[in-house]
């Protein structure tokens, strides 16, 4: 298999120069960037598979370089580094979308697991993607989600949705009208529930955004009040 | 008392780089040099100053 390519950005270079330690030894190959400027070179010359980003760079904030990531790959895979969990709480509600974060300080054993469960999430989405029964189109309404591209579409018009989003919304709708509790979905999504239960609901807040005519009174992505969620029957 | 978001970030900061440094001693991935310690040792040191109020580190 392919090495996987992880873009780290951060200025203090201790921090990254552990960081990528870790990743190196999971068999991944890794660059880093200390700043915007830097990290703009990095994208254009390593494309990577997956960034892990710091919120606060010295010329600006890591959110222009995930703008501009998203460039180059609108669902590039991206775990922030924040020193305030209420910031990355924003951050993940943005519709720009990074998949997850971790706080500073942070374990560096954490970061790593977090990093490889958000590729293994990738990892199975091209996979499905490449297997018969996933390659078919999925409709339900005017909604339609097509695995073999990773693309979405309302009405006709493509949204642009995080990979998380999108793996979400596929196995939502998978299976219509089945209800899923968070941490029945989490599993389906190949997670540890552990690290990713408290960002799901703003990951489906920010699906429906994208998806639903209107997010507050949702007709696709519907809450199950006490339980979970579950796509409406096509 | 609430700490500034500053001196929060530049905390979160410091003690990133401790435990960067350590965690990566104890697992075999960095070298623990005299000059790896003392980078840790002034982590920590900048941080207690933060915390006990002396102003940016």
């Amino acid at each position: 298999m392919e090495r996987r390519r992880i873009l780290v950005v951060d200025d203090e270079p201790q921090i990254v120069e552990v960081i990528a330690a870790y990743l190196e030894r999971e068999g991944m190959l890794v660059e880093s960037a200390g700043s915007i400027a830097e990290a703009t070179g990095a994208l254009e010359r390593f494309a990577p598979d997956l960034l892990v980003l710091d919120v606060t760079l010295p010329d600006g904030s890591g959110l222009d370089v995930l703008r501009t990531a998203s460039g180059h790959n609108p669902r590039i895979p991206t775990i922030m580094l924040t020193s305030r969990g209420e910031e990355a709480d924003r951050i993940v509600g943005l519709e720009l979308g990074a998949d997850d974060y971790v706080t500073k300080p942070f374990s560096s054993r954490e970061l790593v697991a977090r990093v490889r469960a958000l590729l293994r999430r990738m990892g199975e989405a091209a996979d499905g993607a490449r297997n018969d029964k996933a390659a078919h189109k999925i409709r339900v309404g005017d909604l339609e989600i097509d695995h073999s591209f990773h693309e979405v579409s309302v009405e006709g018009v493509p949204t642009a949705l995080t990979a998380t989003e999108f793996q979400i919304l596929a196995v939502l709708a998978e299976n219509p009208g089945e209800v899923f509790t968070r941490s029945h979905l989490l599993d389906r999504l190949g997670d540890d529930c552990e690290i990713y239960e408290r960002t799901l609901d703003r990951h489906i807040n920010n699906l429906r955004k994208k998806i639903e005519k209107d997010a507050r009174n949702p007709a696709y992505v519907l809450t199950v009040y006490g339980v979970g969620y579950k796509m409406r029957k096509a | 008392v609430q700490r500034s978001d500053e001196v929060r970030h530049e905390l979160g900061n410091l003690l990133a780089i401790a435990l960067a440094n350590v965690e990566g001693m104890i697992d075999g991935l960095v070298e623990p040099t005299p000059s790896r310690l003392e980078a840790v040792a002034d982590a920590l040191r900048r941080a207690s100053k933060l915390w006990h109020g002396g102003g940016a580190a």
